[in-house]
């Protein structure tokens, strides 16, 4: 990137820039002389003559020449702000793609925050300037220039007199500019340290709560904020005292001119007149303006260089990864790698000081299976890097005979995968997580659409034809990785648009039917209470029996629906509202009785009780109240509402309370019926009844599968209803269709949603489905259950076969699958051999089992 | 009411029978009702203890299989009866195996609730070391006479 502020200027932005100083040396030399010509014209001669015709004409051309300013101003305004933006765009592009060149051990050093902080922040005060760095100055040059020509054609003398300061102003402005210069770095500087201590306070949160240290980190906190203060305050002393000198100086001239010239005028009558001493004064004032300009712009200037040299400083380091072409459809396939490592006095030191890889040298063979081992510190974690091509190194590391740092980007993250202990997934769904690996492939842009369109995605690279194709192999990984049972689990739980997949929620009604027939030919205890549109459902709640069905929006939902005015008005319709009230009453009863002993905090509250523990002084307020009050009238409209949302939440078979008769049942189907009939036209397109023919869009797969309440009174009813599930689902094909449901699953902030182990599995399924040539691991399996280790061990060199691995293994016993085992000890190959031949002989890998106790 | 009806199963329970009914209520309501097909596995021996039963209707058999591998019923358990207690206590896996003889109808009532009690009324922590001192006894008995029946 350019060095200098106006090397990048003009680089970047010639063309409009020489438009722009085009109008601005117009504007400056020939409209605003011209207008203050016409201005002069008019006095002397139109109305000095009391020539009506020539004032017409001169004020017409006055007009014409106020207009053409005018325009030519907003052209250029116009223009500058779009210089601005377009470069402030650029440039903020230019930063980002540095940070993504980057060496690796770059980020060891450099805080997320202050990136951020200079990308956003400091960069933001440059795009004003960009608009105006060269305009500015032409303008009001010309206009100096201008002013200056005409001073010194009509009196050189007392035109040098009016500049006689403007070397006393530069001078001064430029010391002091120059301490200001020195603050803003300064500043820079601690802001940066601001942004770095708000995100380590951010991301150390847990100690900071630990250690009690809130007051430490605020006072720490202050303390900077204070330094920037002072800082920020000297600055503004500079300024001040910049101007001040400006306007001191100005006003010195005018003193000098009405000194000089008065005193020639009255001491050598003839030499010089008063006439002549007015004007020359207004030409000083004129001459003055465009000067006053300039130093602002000067400082202006001096501001941008500043922040300029010092963003740009910060996005410089040493090892920066070569350019890549950013949207050029560059393909490497052309080259299939073997896989073969030759290592040569190969030397890695992190930080600059600790060698973390020590003139190391090894051979891999194509084709090869190795696992790598050694101690922590023996470097084994730096020569899986190194060989993914993710570590700069010195000495010699070839790859198929060609020199690893020549080897092109483009053809290792297509070839090379590389899988480390700690994966962080991006904040997507498990298939962009997945698919992740195959985004090096500009899509095509016909009609030149932008390169953020499109989807990215290298599928000749793998060889898919199509997008079906792809599904169907990033389940395959999945499956390979042991991710398909989550998948299944993410998929029954997330729900799916109908109408975007109908054919899929026919396949998932057909399961509905076959999961009824299955539950009726079964004998003994039912496991499953189906939802019938003509029967009370004991194991949903009153307020679900009512709805029966799933409402968008919050005004139709399970919490709010005793609020609702059509609710209110069916319920008083059929006769339920006394019922419910009743039955809300002693439910609140039952509740603040069985409750009110409970200790504050207990998780029988969350698990068992029907009013939260944070409302239970409330009810046991209204409770006291009941006694007094008549239920159907005496009720102010906030209990009424309390005991009807408390009756609505109850499942009759679930918490035993209140008297659930025959009647009552009766009363809610009715009310069922009648809110479905007489919902008002824009409810009803937010709302879905339950029917059995039908796939209601807000419930998740396995609530439309199952299309009624799990009856938990029945022993074991939970796991028959899942086997039956899991058999039909199964038996008809549905299980790809759970799963590619469950691909949509979003994995949260950085993965978040998933466990340790599942983030894992999806960047192992990421490596996979990119048909790696070189598969590198380090310590991937780490947090996998030991048992599942070994296991995903072998079927991934299973996988591999004929194609090259190499793995830091979690365990030394893990080592014994592989073709090959090297032993790192100081950054150093301490032994190599197979895994029998080194647990057979005394040496480091020996020692080392046993140390861990394993048996040689 | 369902739940007076279970308060008064409960109160007819010699272990709960000296509580103030709050107390019995919140057993009621948090204990869950678990039905039985005849021949259903209730607790299977081994299996982690994450609950204790009451019999509310039917009878459950008790079964132990000992280290050969024979199966020994030791007794039948009829309504009003409290089992799974030993494992809860001990926070160990089922010492039995409990089946239903005919159909079954149970409480249910969460480990950590029960211990709470134990814990909280003198009464209950007494009844249960009874009925576990009369359990120890019975089944030592049956095992004896099996071993006498068998060599």
């Amino acid at each position: 990137m350019e060095s200098s502020l106006y090397r990048y200027i003009i680089r970047r932005s010639i063309r409009p820039q020489l438009v722009l100083i085009a109008i601005a040396f117009l504007l400056g030399l020939f409209l605003n002389p011209l207008m203050l010509n016409l201005q002069k014209k008019i006095i002397n001669r139109a109305i000095g003559r009391h020539d009506l015709d020539a004032l017409y004409w001169y004020c017409a051309a006055f007009l014409g020449a106020v207009l053409a300013n005018g325009g030519l101003k907003y052209v250029k305004q116009n223009l500058e702000g779009y210089v601005s933006e377009t470069m402030l765009r650029d440039l903020r592009t230019d930063l980002y793609v540095r940070i993504l060149r980057f060496p690796l051990p770059h980020f060891r050093s450099t805080s997320t925050g202050q990136l951020v902080a200079m990308i956003l922040g400091e960069v933001e005060d440059l795009g004003q300037f960009f608009g105006e760095a060269l305009s500015t100055p032409a303008f009001h040059g010309a206009m100096l220039i201008g002013t200056i020509g005409y001073m010194v054609v009509t009196n050189p003398w007392m035109a040098g007199l009016g500049m006689i300061l403007f070397p006393v102003q530069v001078f001064f402005v430029r010391k002091l500019q120059r301490r200001v210069s020195s603050l803003s770095r300064d500043r820079v500087k601690l802001v940066r340290g601001l942004s770095d201590r708000i995100q380590e306070s951010v991301g150390s949160i847990q100690e900071i709560y630990t250690n009690d240290t809130t007051a430490y980190e605020a006072s720490g906190y202050r303390g900077l904020l204070q330094r920037i203060f002072g800082v920020r305050l000297n600055i503004y002393n500079l300024k001040y005292l910049i101007k001040w000198i400006n306007n001191f100086l100005e006003k010195f001239g005018q003193f000098l001119l009405l000194m000089v010239g008065g005193w020639l005028i009255i001491e050598h009558p003839g030499s010089f007149d008063v006439g002549a001493l007015v004007t020359f004064l207004q030409a000083y004032g004129q001459l003055n303006e465009p000067w006053r300009e300039l130093i602002n712009y000067f400082q202006g200037k001096e501001n941008a260089r500043v922040k300029y040299e010092q963003v740009i400083a910060s996005f410089d380091p040493p090892g920066l990864r070569p350019e890549f072409p950013l949207d050029e459809p560059g393909r490497a396939g052309e080259v299939d790698l073997q896989g073969a490592y030759d290592m040569r006095q190969a030397t890695v030191v992190l930080d600059g000081t600790t060698t973390a890889l020590d003139r190391l040298s090894a051979a891999i063979a194509a084709h090869e299976h190795v696992a790598v081992v050694g101690g922590s510190g023996s470097g084994r974690s730096t020569l899986a890097l190194l060989l993914a091509k993710l570590h700069p190194y010195t000495g010699s590391v070839q790859l198929d005979g060609r020199e690893l740092s020549q080897v092109p980007t483009a053809l290792i993250g297509r070839q090379v995968a590389y899988v480390g202990a700690d994966a962080r997934l991006f904040t997507a769904t498990v298939l962009d997580n997945v698919i992740y690996g195959l985004r090096h492939q500009s899509p095509p842009r016909p009609g030149g659409a932008g390169a953020e369109g499109g989807d990215w995605l290298d599928l000749e690279g793998i060889g898919a034809a199509d997008r079906t194709e792809l599904l169907a192999r990033v389940l395959e990984a999945c499956r390979l990785v042991g991710l398909d049972d989550d998948l299944f689990s993410f998929g029954l739980r997330a729900t799916i648009d109908p109408k975007a997949k109908p054919e899929v929620a026919s396949r998932l009604l057909l399961a509905r039917r076959l999961v009824m027939e299955r539950f009726a030919a079964e004998d003994g205890e039912p496991a499953v209470e189906f939802f019938d549109r003509a029967r009370f459902a004991v194991y949903a709640s009153i307020g679900e029996n009512i709805l029966f069905g799933h409402g968008q929006g919050a005004e139709l939902s399970l919490e709010t629906l005793a609020d609702q005015p059509h609710f209110r008005r069916v319920v008083a319709d059929v006769g339920l509202e006394a019922p419910l009230l009743e039955l809300g009453a002693n439910v609140a009863k039952d509740m603040v009785e069985i409750f009110k002993d409970i200790p504050a905090g207990d998780d029988l509250f969350a698990n068992f009780s029907l009013i939260a523990e944070a409302e239970l002084p409330e009810y046991t307020r209204l409770v006291a109240r009941l006694d007094r009050t008549n239920l159907t009238e005496g009720l102010a409209a906030e209990d009424r509402n309390r005991l009807l949302t408390l009756a609505l939440r109850l499942v009759p078979a679930r918490h035993r309370l209140g008297k659930i008769d025959d009647a009552f049942m009766a009363k809610v189907v009715a009310a069922r019926q009648r809110f479905r009939e007489s919902l008002p036209a824009d409810l009803a397109r937010r709302f879905e009844p339950y029917d059995r023919e039908q796939y209601f869009a807000d419930g998740t797969l396995l609530e439309n599968i199952l299309f009624g309440k799990v009856i938990a009174t029945s022993s074991l009813a939970v796991k028959r209803v899942n086997t039956l599930v899991e058999e039909v689902i199964a038996g008809h094909d549905l299980r790809t269709v759970v799963m590619e449901t469950g691909l949509d699953y979003h994995v949260g902030l950085g993965g978040g949603r998933l466990a340790a182990a599942q983030r894992q599995r999806v960047i192992l399924a990421r490596a996979l489905l990119k048909r790696p040539h070189v598969l590198i691991l380090d310590q991937a399996l780490a947090v996998f259950e030991a048992e599942r280790r070994a296991e995903t061990h072998q079927r991934l060199l299973e996988l591999m076969k004929g194609l090259t691995v190499v793995a830091v293994v979690e365990r030394l016993d893990l080592a014994r699958h592989y073709d090959r085992v090297v032993v790192l000890d100081g950054g150093k190959v301490a032994e190599v051999g197979t895994y029998q031949e080194l647990a057979g002989r005394e040496g480091l890998f020996r020692h080392l089992l046993t140390q861990a106790g394993l048996k040689a | 009411m369902p739940l007076e009806q279970d308060v008064e199963t409960l109160r007819n329970i010699p272990l709960f029978a000296g509580l103030p009914t709050p107390r019995l209520k919140l057993i009621a309501y948090t204990a869950e009702v678990v039905r039985f097909a005849p021949g259903e596995v209730i607790v299977q021996q081994g299996d982690p203890a994450d609950a204790v039963y009451i019999v509310t209707e039917g009878e459950a058999e008790v079964w132990i299989r000992d280290a050969e591998g024979n199966e020994i019923h030791l007794a039948t358990m009829g309504r009003n009866s409290l089992f799974g207690e030993t494992a809860v206590i001990c926070k160990g896996r089922r010492t039995a195996t409990v089946k239903a003889r005919d159909r079954v109808a149970t409480f249910k009532i969460r480990d950590t609730l029960f211990l709470d009690l134990v814990r909280q009324s003198p009464e209950i922590g007494m009844q249960v070391m009874t009925v576990l001192a009369e359990r120890v006894e019975r089944t030592s008995n049956a095992l004896l006479q099996h071993q006498h029946l068998h060599h």
